[in-house]
């Protein structure tokens, strides 16, 4: 009887980790922020849940259940975190498990036909279901965004401002988190998911960062004036863009400032980086197709992705010597082309003795022909010092 | 070390129309014209395959003309890593002569050719750190001592210790590259016009004989199925006395050229010039796929448009 046992409630046993490995795999179900999300076994004691449980028995099960029982899930949502505990019963497999939330009201105020309407995995417990913990989440982070959106008709101004972003942004319910006075404090914040795409963005820009290309503004309303607190979040693919959210200097938010036209000069911002860069791209790529049309009889190798870089040999005077032009983040607007020389001959003591030389008359009007033209003179009136100096240094 | 005015005749000079040549190529600003120019740039060929719009044969296939042969490029033009499999001739020939400096100091060849290579493998560690090295010596039969390495001073290590010796009386090719075939495996590409490979092998064979003709004494097909790769390329840097009747540089230098099949091979020779042969790996620092035939290079610049 107890081998029985023990052989019946590994293979739940193993159901059960499959099923986490289910979420693990394929991502937390639903929210802005889902790669975020935490799932531990729990290990806090459950003495400051059992007195707020409203539903199931908990009794004996508690107390023989070991940390493998348990699931701490902490969701990131609309700036605050959700953290949901489930409590499974291993021994009946086939009982769906308790919940508990941080978010003590949302429980209390849900209705057993809401629970049985919107939650209808916890009545069809399919216990051998590889991804019936991932259905289950799912449907009680929608109830929850339902329940929030309830509470939204309580705050006028904030249900304005919510249906305003929808229609202007043109976004779906899907792309706005929103928590409506979270418990303990008395603060209301939102999460929306900008509209920003990089469908017109050359893909090696971008590829080395594969994964969703992301931008997210939470703000936190504080009081009742409308003053809000704003902070951006980008994904990776969009940060090796355009530069890390916290390098992006956030408009200020002075007293009044509506919270639309606030997140739609954010947009606009991001849009403008993005622009940018490619833009930068493109005039890195005419640049270097210059040189090749000048200097393509010359060419040691050149950067055939994102045109960065292209490193030449040149002869004066019977001097050999290679020349290595650098197109950095900041070029053109505000910075020249990098220009080193570099020796054939000596090295100095290591390496082959180089030298930087730095183009006083560069302007970023100039056209890409003007531009290598100049790159030339710079060279030209280098050459002979660069020559005598990486002699002597030998 | 002061610069020298190059000395010697070359059989193989650079063209010095080959500027012109380029900028005949019709080239304007168009957005198009930039594409056909970079056959890399892979999203814009993307694009124009997906949507069908200007014919794909102008993106991928640049006909680069000299002389009245036409050689074509095969594999889009990216700054792919390169395997470059550096084969040094070990070989002290008797009679053979030192490079003479300025400053009236003497080196032996060897010891030139190390020093050479040295600044090679400094400078395309510089122009691109993904690039990794091999070394082969060439004496006897050819041995591969040191494995594909990106860090240069592994290599300058190991041609540190290289000291030279007696010339054996044969060259064999044939044992060379079948050395190489066993160490290296060729990119497989399904579409290697268009798909740009991983890496590309390149070997370069310095070769320090005048009096001993290479030769292909098992045969040729291990080098001919090298050599056909898209991905594959040779280059020879012959290093050899002042040719005379008493010595066969000048056929050894016609049978090395003979190795360039694909027309994208560089093929240098120097005789005693320590300029000149640093020069020349100058010139064997450039990217195979990127670099102009040997006969279109042309170094010289000018103040003047």
């Amino acid at each position: 009887m107890e081998i029985r046992d023990s052989l019946i409630r590994g293979s739940v046993m193993e159901q059960y980790i499959r099923q986490i490995g289910y979420i693990k795999l394929n991502g937390f179900p639903g929210g802005l922020c889902s790669d975020l999300a935490e799932i531990t076994g729990a290990s806090e004691s459950l003495t400051v849940w059992n007195t707020r449980q409203d539903n199931g028995v908990m009794g004996e099960t508690v107390c023989e259940s070991g940390p493998g029982d348990e699931l701490l899930i902490k969701v990131p949502f609309a700036g605050a975190t959700l953290t949901i505990r489930l409590l499974f019963y291993l021994r009946e497999p086939w009982m769906p498990p308790d919940m508990s939330f941080s978010d003590i009201q949302f429980l209390s105020r849900i209705s057993t036909e809401d629970l049985e309407d919107q939650v209808p995995a916890l009545n069809n417990w399919n216990c051998s279901e590889d991804d019936i913990i991932a259905q289950l989440l799912h449907q009680l982070l929608q109830l929850y965004k339902k329940y929030q959106l309830e509470k939204l008709d309580d705050d006028e101004v904030l249900q304005f401002e919510y249906r305003s972003l929808l229609k202007t942004l043109k976004i779906g319910e899907g792309d706005i988190e929103i928590l409506v006075n979270s418990p303990g404090h008395n603060t209301s914040s939102l999460l929306v998911r900008l509209p920003l795409s990089l469908q017109d963005v050359p893909p090696v820009l971008i590829d080395a960062n594969p994964g969703s290309a992301t931008s997210l503004l939470q703000v936190t309303f504080q009081g009742n004036e409308g003053v809000f607190v704003p902070k951006l979040y980008l994904s990776p693919r969009v940060e090796s863009l355009i530069g890390g959210a916290n390098t992006l200097a956030l408009p200020a938010v002075p007293p009044g400032t509506c919270l639309l036209d606030y997140v739609e000069r954010v947009l606009e911002l991001l849009e403008e980086k993005v622009r940018k860069a490619v833009l930068c791209f493109e005039t890195r790529k005419q640049f270097i197709a210059q040189v090749l049309c000048q200097f393509g009889c010359a060419v040691m190798e050149y950067d055939a992705e994102r045109f960065s870089k292209v490193v030449l040999m040149f002869e004066v005077k019977d001097f050999h010597f290679l020349t290595f032009i650098t197109l950095g983040q900041l070029f053109p607007q505000q910075q020249a082309p990098k220009i080193v020389l570099q020796s054939l001959y000596h090295n100095s003591p290591r390496e082959p003795y180089s030298k930087e030389y730095s183009d006083q008359k560069y302007s970023p009007q100039w056209t890409p022909e003007e531009m290598v033209r100049n790159v030339r003179d710079v060279i030209l009136s280098n050459v002979s010092s660069f020559q005598m100096s990486s002699i002597r240094t030998n | 070390m002061t610069p020298t005015t190059p000395s010697g005749g070359d059989p193989r000079q650079p063209s010095i129309t080959c500027t012109n040549q380029l900028l005949n190529k019709n080239i304007t600003w168009g957005s198009t014209a930039v594409s056909s120019l970079f056959q890399t740039d892979i999203g814009m060929a993307a694009e124009e395959r997906s949507s069908g719009g200007s014919s794909p044969s102008e993106a991928l296939e640049v006909t680069e003309q000299f002389g009245s042969v036409t050689v074509e490029r095969h594999v889009p033009r990216i700054n792919c890593p390169e395997h470059i499999i550096l084969v040094v001739d070990v070989c002290r020939e008797d009679g053979n002569t030192s490079y003479k400096l300025a400053d009236g100091s003497k080196f032996s060849s060897l010891y030139m050719v190390k020093r050479a290579i040295t600044l090679f493998l400094q400078n395309k560690h510089a122009i691109d750190s993904r690039h990794k090295f091999a070394l082969v010596v060439l004496h006897e039969s050819p041995i591969w001592l040191h494995d594909f390495t990106n860090n240069p001073r592994e290599i300058m290590s190991e041609l540190d210790e290289l000291e030279d010796a007696v010339a054996t009386s044969r060259c064999d090719l044939s044992l060379l590259f079948d050395l190489i075939a066993r160490q290296i495996s060729l990119p497989q590409c399904s579409n290697p016009a268009v798909a740009p490979p991983p890496c590309v092998f390149r070997t370069i064979v310095f070769y320090g004989r005048s009096q001993c003709l290479p030769q292909f004494l098992g045969g040729k097909a291990v080098f001919t199925h090298l050599i056909q790769s898209p991905h594959f390329f040779l280059d020879v840097l012959y290093m050899h006395e002042a040719p005379s009747d008493e010595n066969k540089c000048e056929g050894i230098f016609d049978l090395l050229c003979g190795l360039d099949e694909s027309g994208w091979s560089y093929v240098l020779e120097v005789s005693r010039n320590a300029t000149k042969l640093h020069n020349h790996c100058g010139s064997l620092l450039a990217h195979p796929l990127q670099r102009p035939t040997q006969k279109d290079v042309h170094y010289t610049l000018n103040g003047v448009d």
